[in-house]
């Protein structure tokens, strides 16, 4: 884990030298970083739950400043307070079950807190329903971060940070975290069959979930966030089923493919932006991509390689850990092993859905018309404010862009050069924040261009890991005795876990399942390129990828199902929307009554003594008129109801004796001595 | 009782008295050495507590630098000073913040600029002897004189036509509380013959009477905490006072009345603390929840960091009647740190406000872009104050949390819950004031903090950081008092 984020880290840092260079924030965003692999190297070494649980929260807040890097579109703000406060959920649960662990055995401790606890379930002296309840809360921390089922809304949205930031912590390091923790406190978990079920229940409802909503994704980022997060689940699952090398192992696997993929994808958002301008929506806009194998042909390979990997196929690295899992899923439950396997289809299915819309056909940049006019959403400059509030100023200033048309400078230098262009505008503008680029460079570069070497230099670093890291996990089976390089790495921690790894497959088996799960993925290799490679001509092949809802393949009565089916996928299952409705509009509805009870109930009471004692004054005045006349009727009436209150109350004095003596008693109680 | 004096205490209480009384000698026309002179004054205090940090000796529970006058000879009530564990921070707290004030009106306090100097002098007098001050009869007066000036900043500086009502409200509601404490104090006098703290600790009251002087001190410590529901009082004060005000409210006053179970409630009144204990968990377990869901709904920056602070405050109290040594030294540590957090999101909306005379969020946006200095030190103190690891905040709570949980995992589950909507309601104020776009329809002058408030934020930053990132100082010196009053209450 630690070689992983250091290898991973120290690529996307070269990477995003060039991918940031123009950006104003460099520096901020290099700190960023740092700061990131910090705390993420923080928690991969701790050694108690609450070092991890401090690190933890400050990946998490790293990934708040990273997602809102671009803190003024108002997308990236939501985005990173949707991901910041969906992870807090989870770190709820983990602060809460972290507490009653401690409770339970008296330790943050790993070692001593699975020994303690193993010795209380050996010896029957746990509640264990409250264990459930507090590995369940445990395990929350991990959906939250590790972006499963109910808490995984906030992944996609993550995609509005800079690339090299989705490639590094919403594909390679964070989202792991949930994993690594769970399988750090696996010794915890695997003595309780609840939540082991409950893992992998939720492991493969993941699984399923974010291979059918990458299915329509038109954004590429996105797309390639939904097959982060189906693949997170087939870890999960894995973890669940107890085999807990193969998840580390698929891990790293995909670590280092899904890296090798966002970069890639950098790459070609990075070469579109010289034609469609600056605008997520457009850039990312696979619709808008195609054709550019001419272009960046480096890209495209290694793209291509990252795809195979995660589909399974053979010798590249996703292969040999997804097809572990795959075997050890079939062993564990049929219902889990078909929506497993099923699944390895769909990521075949969508991963060369992303690579064909973006490598194959025609470039559609001619199509970005389309994007302005259908989404509001589309600001087409610039960091610093949106088109509209620089309205005023633009009569007088071209926007230059600071994507440069010029070679770029290895390091900062570009950036340097850029901000004194800045300040100059900046003064002729009276520090007014606008910004920024020139509209011509669009004639000067229609084409993408393939990226600067410093881009390329890791994009291949990663093809390499992509193809040879699974080598180190691959059960070469001359012995019984020598497990491979992984299980050697992993063997201090196994051993914790009192059990053995069943590394012992033997060949036939092995070929049997592999060629089984690679056939698997070539149907779904084959089903992608039947939808979309043929479609050539421009035109229509806009209409059948976006909205094959309409026009559709073929038409036919699937036609329908296919409606829904990708409705549903685009829409993301529904589950943002259904989470906007009921949980958000709950607290609305719920802050909406405290505030009204607030503000009239206890400001009221207030007030309410307060008005009604200007009232009681009120009357009073009158009494006080300052004759002595009225004084003396007032004394005496008030002492004439007293005598007969008095008397009536002797005469009653046998009912009221029993409550007046409980009354003095009461008072003798109450009042001091 | 033996009449000692040394000049450990009596100096540091003295020295802001004598700063506030030079000022009246000078003309209200020469503001500046006036000014100068305060904040030379506080700038002295502030150095005391440093020096008496490093003559304090952690390894006792007793008070030290203990100083006895006599001051009523009939009923034995002494003018009795000490500090330990538990009020050196406070202490502490109390001489960082008043440089601070001076600071923060040392140019927008035009109007009786003489008359602030002294009125924030005097204050820090009476805190400071209110956190030394080991008599109970004095405990009840020094307080209750803490709300004068701050009824006389509010009502002066304050920024609207509704402060008046605000500084009644205020003024009323601690007065309303405190007449109980001073009915318990009475009782405590003709028990024990004397306002001695240190005699009372060790008076054994019957239950019943316990139970009677809980409920009385109670409601005094419960208006100052705030409790809910006589909560209101604060956003109140806190929107109506100017910002000067709302630092030192949220970092002394807030504090008085948790201050004073730990040093009143819980030692005293052992049994009845033990017996109280639901009475305390449940308005403050509502409370977390309650307040936070209404800062959701606020739209006017200053309530928002005042409602937090009554979330904030309530998830002290339940750390405090734990009863063990997490709970009650954990209870500690977010008190001090609140102290810093919250005024350092005062003294942020002060900027703001001074810049655009407006405190509601719906102008505010997109402040980034103008003032880049400015979101970071707004984000330290968010960060801090939705308890972020790293700083000064996350500790407290932890500990806080930890303690609580032994007790009672539901209420530590409500109060966990505040932790998510602390994160929603910090993370919204700040993403809608800082990022997004910018409202220049609304907001005209654009500049980053000087050099004056930069100055005022360092320390805050820094000592959020440092009681973050290296807390083992504050344990080292608290834990003594705290494991002394968990062996006294005989809470095991």
């Amino acid at each position: 884990m630690l070689m992983l984020i250091s290898t991973v880290g120290i690529m996307v840092l070269i990477y995003s030298d060039n991918y940031m260079a123009y950006d104003q924030g460099y520096l901020r965003f290099f700190s960023y970083m740092s700061f990131f692999s910090i705390s993420m190297l923080g928690l991969v070494t701790s050694s108690n739950l609450i070092q991890i649980y401090i690190f933890w929260e400050l990946v998490g807040m790293c990934s708040y400043l990273l997602i809102g890097f671009w803190f003024t579109r108002p997308l990236a703000g939501n985005a990173c307070q949707k991901a910041f406060v969906t992870n807090r959920v989870g770190d709820f649960g983990l602060l809460l079950g972290i507490l009653g662990f401690y409770w339970i055995t008296g330790s943050f401790e790993f070692r001593d807190l699975f020994e303690i606890f193993n010795n209380l379930i050996y010896n029957n002296q746990v509640n264990s329903p409250f264990v459930t309840l507090c590995a369940a809360l445990l395990f929350a921390g991990a959906v939250a971060k590790s972006a499963q089922f109910p808490l995984h809304v906030w992944l996609p949205d993550a995609m509005e940070g800079p690339t090299p930031i989705s490639a590094l912590i919403h594909a390679a390091t964070m989202v792991a975290a949930g994993i690594f923790l769970v399988a750090r406190i696996l010794p915890l978990f695997i003595v309780i069959p609840y939540i082991m079920n409950l893992i992998s229940l939720i492991g493969t409802i993941t699984v399923f979930l974010g291979a059918t909503l990458a299915l329509a994704q038109k954004d590429i980022k996105r797309g390639l966030a939904y097959s982060t997060m189906s693949q997170l689940g087939y870890m999960m699952l894995a973890l669940g089923m107890g085999s807990y090398r193969n998840a580390l192992f698929h891990l790293i696997t995909h670590a280092y493919s899904k890296a090798l993929l966002f970069l890639g994808s950098g790459s070609v958002i990075h070469s579109m932006e010289t034609i469609v301008g600056y605008s997520p929506d457009k850039s990312q806009n696979m619709v808008i991509m195609g054709g550019l194998t001419k272009h960046v042909p480096i890209t495209k390979i290694s793209f291509l390689f990252g795809t195979l990997s995660l589909c399974g196929i053979p010798p590249l690295a996703c292969f040999w850990s997804k097809d572990q899992i795959l075997n050890d899923s079939s062993l564990y439950s049929p219902i889990f092993a078909i929506i497993a396997w099923s699944t390895a289809a769909l990521t075949a299915f969508y991963m060369f859905r992303i690579y064909l819309l973006t490598f194959e056909g025609h470039l559609n940049s001619h199509f970005q018309n389309y994007c302005t006019n259908k989404n509001t959403l589309c600001y087409s400059i610039s960091l610093w404010g949106k088109e509209g509030s620089s309205k005023s100023i633009k009569k007088d200033f071209h926007l230059i862009r600071m994507t440069n048309y010029q070679s770029f400078s290895f390091f900062s230098k570009k950036a340097k050069k850029a901000y004194p262009s800045d300040e100059n505008v900046r003064k002729r503008t009276k520090g007014r924040p606008i910004v920024i680029v020139d509209t011509n460079n669009k004639k000067f570069y229609s084409y993408p261009y393939e990226s600067e070497n410093t881009m390329v230099f890791p994009l291949l670093v990663l093809v390499f890991f992509t193809l040879f890291v699974g080598f180190i996990g691959i059960p070469f089976n001359q012995e019984p005795t020598d497990l491979d390089i992984l299980s050697k790495w992993l063997s201090p921690s196994i051993n914790l876990l009192h059990q053995k790894t069943n590394d012992s497959i033997n060949w036939y088996e092995f070929l049997k399942d592999a060629i089984f799960s690679v056939s698997i993925a070539y149907f779904g290799i084959f089903l992608a390129s039947f939808l979309y490679k043929p479609i050539y001509s421009s035109f229509q092949n806009f209409d059948l990828i976006n909205s094959f809802v309409k026009t559709g393949v073929k038409r036919n009565s699937s036609d329908k199902i296919i409606n829904v089916i990708y409705d549903w996928s685009y829409n993301r299952a529904y589950l943002d929307s259904f989470y906007r409705a009921s949980f958000t509009g709950s607290i609305r509805a719920l802050t909406q009554l405290t505030l009204f009870f607030d503000k009239r109930v206890i400001d009221g009471i207030t007030n309410g003594v307060g008005v009604i004692s200007f009232f009681v004054a009120e009357g009073i005045k009158y009494i006080g008129g300052g004759r002595i006349s009225s004084y003396l009727f007032f004394y005496f009436s008030c002492v004439s109801i007293f005598l007969f209150l008095s008397s009536s109350l002797s005469t009653l004095s046998s009912v009221f004796e029993v409550s007046f003596s409980f009354l003095v008693r009461m008072g003798e109680g109450i009042l001091p001595k | 009782m033996l009449e000692q004096c040394y000049f450990d205490l009596s100096g540091l209480i003295l020295c802001p008295v004598l700063g506030s009384i030079t000022p009246l000698f000078i003309p209200n026309s020469r503001i500046r050495p006036i000014r100068l002179i305060g904040l030379c004054a506080s700038l002295i205090t502030f150095l005391y507590p440093p020096v008496l940090r490093i003559q304090f000796d952690p390894s006792t529970a007793k008070s030290q630098f203990v100083e006895s006058l006599r001051w009523l000879p009939y009923e034995n009530i002494n003018f009795y000073l000490g500090i330990d564990g538990i009020s050196l921070f406070f202490v502490i707290l109390t001489t960082f913040l008043i440089p601070i004030c001076i600071l923060v009106g040392w140019s927008g306090m035009r109007s009786y600029g003489k008359e602030y100097i002294t009125a924030s002098l005097i204050r820090e007098f009476i805190m400071i002897a209110v956190f030394c001050m080991l008599d109970p009869l004095l405990f009840y007066v020094l307080p209750e004189s803490v709300p004068i000036p701050m009824l006389i900043i509010i009502g002066v500086w304050g920024s609207r036509q509704r402060k008046i009502k605000a500084a009644y409200q205020f003024f009323l509601y601690t007065l309303l509380g405190s007449v109980f404490m001073l009915l318990a104090i009475l009782l405590i006098l003709l028990q024990t013959g004397t306002t001695d703290l240190q005699i009372s600790l060790t008076t054994e009251f019957s239950e019943r009477r316990q139970m009677f002087l809980w409920i009385a001190s109670f409601a005094s410590f419960a208006v100052k905490v705030p409790m809910v529901p006589v909560h209101i009082w604060l956003p109140e004060a806190h929107v109506e006072a100017p910002t000067a005000g709302s630092v030192i409210l949220a970092g002394i006053p807030l504090k008085l009345g948790t201050y004073g179970f730990l040093r009143f409630s819980i030692p005293m009144f052992p049994e009845a603390t033990l017996c109280s204990t639901p009475f305390i968990y449940t308005p403050s377990a509502i409370a977390i929840i309650y307040t936070s869901s209404t800062t959701l709904r606020q739209i006017d920056l200053k309530k928002i960091i005042a409602y937090s602070s009554v979330a904030h405050m309530n998830l002290v109290t339940i750390g405090m009647f734990s009863r063990n040594i997490q709970g009650i030294g954990g209870s500690i540590l977010p008190m001090s740190s609140h102290g810093l957090v919250s005024s350092a999101l005062f003294l942020c909306v002060g900027v703001l406000y001074d810049r655009h005379k407006t405190r509601l969020v719906r102008y505010y946006g997109g402040l980034v872009s103008t003032m880049p200095n400015f979101p970071t030190i707004f984000f330290s103190s968010t960060l801090a104050n939705m308890s972020s690891p790293g700083t000064s905040s996350f500790i407290g709570e932890f500990l806080i949390l930890v303690g609580a949980f032994q007790r009672n995992s539901l209420v530590a589950t409500l109060a966990a819950l505040g932790m998510i909507l602390g994160a929603a309601y910090s993370l919204w104020l700040y993403n809608r004031a800082v990022s997004g776009n910018l409202k220049p329809d609304f907001l005209h002058k654009f500049s980053d903090p000087n050099g004056r408030e930069v100055s005022i934020f360092i320390p805050f930053i820094v000592g959020l950081v440092w009681m973050g990132v290296h807390p083992k100082v504050f344990p080292d010196c608290i834990h003594t008092s705290v494991s002394n009053l968990v062996q006294h209450g005989k809470f095991h």
